[in-house]
């Protein structure tokens, strides 16, 4: 009810207290609600009355439903949101390699010793049947091992990409609230600002930028305009894009990142793009813990199976015939790109000291070959050997007529250690004689002393490391990365911790102080009560004055 | 500044959480004895778990080898000293027989006791250990060395040997083949052997003789023939003549850097074959012995006789000791190595030990220091929030 006069006051000042009332219990409600920005009641006097001597005042209005928001501290938020999930992320899923590799993990460097072990009591007792058959046990008791592990480690990849396929339908469905808050906002953008939806839309926000990494741009309608990566756009105005997750073009179950527009279009792949969040902490995992583990572990069995195979076949059995191979040879994976249309490449293990756990990009421009190190763009000279080409430990033979624009990426260890397995299942067929040493020699273990002394041998690598040696720098390496990213993990929580203080010093709900508001308001309430009843009785004096 | 509600119970709940896990890790510590749950507690460490495993693996497979290696050597040197006992013995029966007391049907007694000592060698050169392989046969080891062929024998075992690793740049021969020590071993004195032509009809008896000069001496085939019953010519393998002299019963007879004496009274046309040393089993020796004293009449077939087997019997109780002397010095470096061993795998243990292992009093004394800190956590944060101006508002 307008009107001056001390009727108009009191009255005015009843609903703006009210108004206030409720403002502090809307506060005092929201205590627990997480990204609510504290909310006042902002009072300014009402315009006044010229009465020729002054102006008398016209009361308390209610000017405006302030929210407590900073943008520069909830960017500083979002932004280190980003960075924390992406090192959490990171340190989760490295710590589960770490539990796999490291001391008590699955054993591996426990499995060769005990083979090598075995091998040992052959050099001592090389026609012994029972000796024989615990070589026979512990070889495959290691072959076992390699493979286990490779499960293990396969079982985080589909772990992984359950993770990625989940965290991209999160991104999309906060996209989609995004865009809808966007809506409802911008339609009401000439009115005063919506706080509530302001604090829905700038928790999703938060949320999203803990998934991926994100920039945001507020337009003159009140959108936020959200982009992905270094640039895609996912929320424009009210429109929202989302992202899918495509196969790699050499790889079905190697999963990247796409964004489909809402207009239709080709998917673009942001692959590599991605850095922050928990999405790029994901990727960031693959491509730089999950692969090269998998890969050094696969370099070590190829190794291993290179060269017993090489010291085995230099033997003879119980029954003085040639030892063959003893376990079963591996070879490189080839995946051809999904659009080549020419014929495969084939690549095998030329000399296995040469691999260095990389995977490779093999093209052709149509007279050349070149071969490049996947992740770090390097290119790698390849000599050339009777129509094959040799680099980095393979031999890579070309197809007969290949075809321009066609390419393969080679990943030469990734699947060798579930290719493990014994190529003998007779314990007679142990290769433990030297052929020098005549016929009927099975007492002579030359040979088995040879494979014994394997283990010692620096096959691995230019650096000439031992199997175990390998083994060690592998487990040093994933510990040391995954000590780091937990050490940053907390680094982050700390700083996030403080920006909460930060910003919940502006704009959080302290109790006690609604409680004094919720005080302070009910007694301006009941004053302002009094002023009514005090106009309504100079109302009635006026009239029972005036009264015939 | 403005604390916010929700920030305390945050920040509270942070708290508690961070102690709660610092207790957890001091209780698994303790727990496990274990400083490294896994590789990022301590990245190197880790790693150096890895390449000790390894060494003190390493080390105690060199450990059971010795043991190996010991038990083998041992049986092959019991299995020589019997053979050593059975030869001398053989040593005894022959110098016995030789002499004027025993009569031909002594010397038949005694040729019987030299074939029982002859079966007894080959049984113990045939000798197996507990897996059933023949100690000296080579690298044959299921094929039995030792095998008459006929009036003959056979070493049907080779050469190789098996050697076994007992330290990282030591590996020992476990094994020895039976023809070095039994069956390839120089008759005579080693660079020659006497014997007198079964056609002699005087009493000569020619010793085994000695090296004077082996620069002088000229491997071949010499005999020794008297022209005269005091004269004697040698000739070479190819007829030339070498050295003549006068006879003198008991004098040295020399020629090219060798001498020896010839005793008795030679019969003008007896000769004698002075020739470079042939390889003979231990067992044709004993064989010989044996048949000879069966055949001999008496004198000089028998002083013949004696004098090569005798020998001969030396020769092969030499390589006895050769290759019992051999196998000793491996025995004294499996004593060393196992030391050695010992002491490198306590080395390597204590380095493990250092790395891994949790000083139990700095543990204990952790979670005693992070179950106080937990509890003033939870402590303040129960006093802390009981506050709140809504109690006095009534």
């Amino acid at each position: 009810m307008a009107g001056s006069g001390i009727q108009g006051i009191g009255l005015r000042a009843l609903m703006t207290f009210q108004r206030a009332l409720q403002v502090t219990s809307h506060n005092i409600a929201n205590v627990t609600t997480p990204g609510y920005h504290r909310q006042e009641a902002l009072l300014t006097t009402a315009v006044g009355q010229n009465i020729g001597v002054g102006y008398v005042g016209g009361g308390v209005a209610l000017a405006g439903i302030r929210r407590n928001y900073d943008g520069v501290l909830a960017g500083q938020f979002d932004l280190t949101t980003t960075t924390f999930a992406q090192q959490s992320t990171l340190a989760e899923l490295t710590a589960g390699v770490d539990s796999l590799v490291g001391p008590n993990g699955l054993g591996l460097d426990q499995a060769l010793n005990d083979f090598f072990a075995s091998l040992d009591t052959l050099t001592t007792d090389p026609a012994s049947p029972a000796v024989r058959g615990g070589v026979m046990a512990s070889a495959r008791g290691l072959a076992e091992r390699f493979r286990i592990v490779d499960a293990q480690l396969d079982e985080l990849r589909n772990n992984l990409n359950a993770r990625i396929q989940d965290t991209t339908t999160q991104i999309n469905t906060l996209a989609q609230s995004i865009a809808q808050l966007n809506q409802q906002i911008s339609s009401v953008a000439a009115g005063p600002p919506p706080n509530d939806l302001l604090d829905q839309r700038a928790a999703l926000l938060t949320e999203l930028s803990s998934l991926v990494d994100v920039s945001t741009y507020e337009d003159m309608e009140g959108n936020v305009n959200v982009a992905v990566a270094s640039g895609q756009s996912l929320v424009l105005g009210t429109q929202a894009a989302s992202l899918i997750t495509v196969s790699s073009d050499y790889d079905p179950r190697e999963l990247q990142i796409a964004v489909q527009s809402p207009s239709g279009g080709p998917p673009v792949n942001i692959g590599g793009l991605v850095t922050g969040g928990a999405l790029g902490g994901a990727l960031e995992f693959r491509r730089s813990v999950l692969d090269p583990t998998q890969n050094e572990v696969g370099r070590i069995a190829a190794v291993l199976v290179d060269q017993f195979n090489r010291q085995h076949q230099a033997g003879v059995d119980l029954e003085g015939l040639a030892g063959g191979d003893f376990f079963s040879q591996l070879a490189p994976t080839v995946l051809p790109a999904a659009d080549n249309t020419g014929a495969d490449v084939t690549v095998v293990f030329d000399d296995t000291s040469g691999l260095t756990g990389s995977d490779y990009r093999l093209e052709y421009d149509g007279s050349a070959w070149t071969l490049n190190e996947v992740g770090t763009g390097r290119q790698i000279a390849m000599t050339a050997s009777g129509g094959d080409l040799l680099a980095e430990g393979l031999r890579i033979t070309p197809p007969g007529t290949p075809v321009a624009g066609d390419s393969f990426e080679i990943r030469p260890t990734r699947l060798a250690a579930r290719g493990v397995f014994l190529e003998i299942s007779d314990a007679n067929r142990i290769a433990a004689a030297d052929p020098a040493a005549g016929t009927g020699a099975v007492g002579d273990a030359t040979n088995a002393v040879a494979l014994a002394e394997l283990q010692e041998l620096g096959a691995v690598g230019s650096n000439g490391l031992t199997l175990s040696g390998a083994y060690q720098r592998l487990v040093t390496t994933v510990g040391t990365e995954s000590a780091q990213y937990a050490a940053s993990t907390e680094i982050y929580a700390g700083v996030l911790s403080d920006i909460r203080a930060r910003i919940d010093a502006a704009s959080g709900v302290n109790l006690d102080e609604e409680a004094l508001n919720l005080q302070r308001y009910q007694q301006a309430y009941q004053a302002a009560a009094e002023v009514v009843a005090v106009a309504d009785s100079v109302f009635e004096t006026l009239l029972s004055a005036t009264r015939r | 500044m403005r604390v916010s509600t929700a920030s305390f119970y945050l920040t509270s709940l942070e708290n508690i959480q961070n102690r709660q896990s610092a207790l957890a890790r001091a209780q698994e510590q303790l727990a496990t004895g274990s400083r490294i749950s896994s590789g990022a507690d301590d990245p190197v460490g880790a790693g150096r778990l890895v390449a000790l495993d390894q060494r003190i693996s390493r080390i105690e497979r060199f450990e059971v080898n010795i043991g190996t290696v010991d038990s083998r050597l041992s049986l092959e040197e019991s299995v020589l000293a019997a053979a050593s006992e059975s030869l001398n013995r053989v040593r005894e029966l022959a110098i016995q027989a030789n002499s004027g007391a025993t009569t031909s049907e002594g010397r038949r007694a005694i040729a019987d006791e030299v074939r029982q000592k002859l079966e007894e060698l080959l049984d113990l050169s045939n000798a197996r250990d507990a897996n059933g392989e023949y100690l000296f046969a080579g690298t044959r080891s299921q094929t039995k060395p030792f095998v008459r062929n006929g009036n003959d024998f056979d070493y049907l075992g080779n050469g190789g040997q098996r050697f076994a690793s007992v330290s990282d740049d030591l590996q020992l021969a476990m094994s020895d083949p039976g023809d070095r020590i039994f069956f390839d071993i120089l008759e005579g004195n080693g660079t020659f052997a006497t014997l007198a032509t079964g056609t002699n009809t005087g009493s000569g008896v020619i010793d085994a003789g000695s090296v004077v000069d082996a620069g002088l001496w000229v491997p071949d085939d010499y005999t020794v023939t008297f022209t005269a019953v005091d004269q004697y010519e040698v000739r070479d393998g190819g007829g030339a003549l070498i050295a003549t002299g006068a006879y003198q019963p008991g004098a040295e007879i020399a020629f090219s850097g060798i001498s020896f004496t010839i005793e008795g009274t030679p019969e003008v046309g007896d000769s004698f074959d002075v020739r470079a040393s042939r390889e003979q089993s231990v067992f044709t020796t004993l064989q010989e012995l044996a048949d000879g004293l069966e055949l001999a009449g008496q004198g000089a077939d028998v002083g013949n006789l004696i004098n090569r087997g005798l020998a001969n019997v030396d020769q092969a109780l030499g390589a006895n000791i050769a290759a019992r002397a051999e196998i000793g010095s491996r025995l004294t470096l499996v004593d060393v190595y196992r030391e050695v061993n010992a002491d490198q795998k306590l080395q390597a243990q204590t380095i493990k030990s250092d790395i891994v292992d949790v000083d139990y009093a700095e543990a204990i004394s952790r979670l005693e220091f992070e179950t106080v800190a937990l509890e003033a956590a939870q402590r303040s944060f129960f006093t802390i929030q009981r506050l709140s101006l809504f109690d006095f508002i009534r």
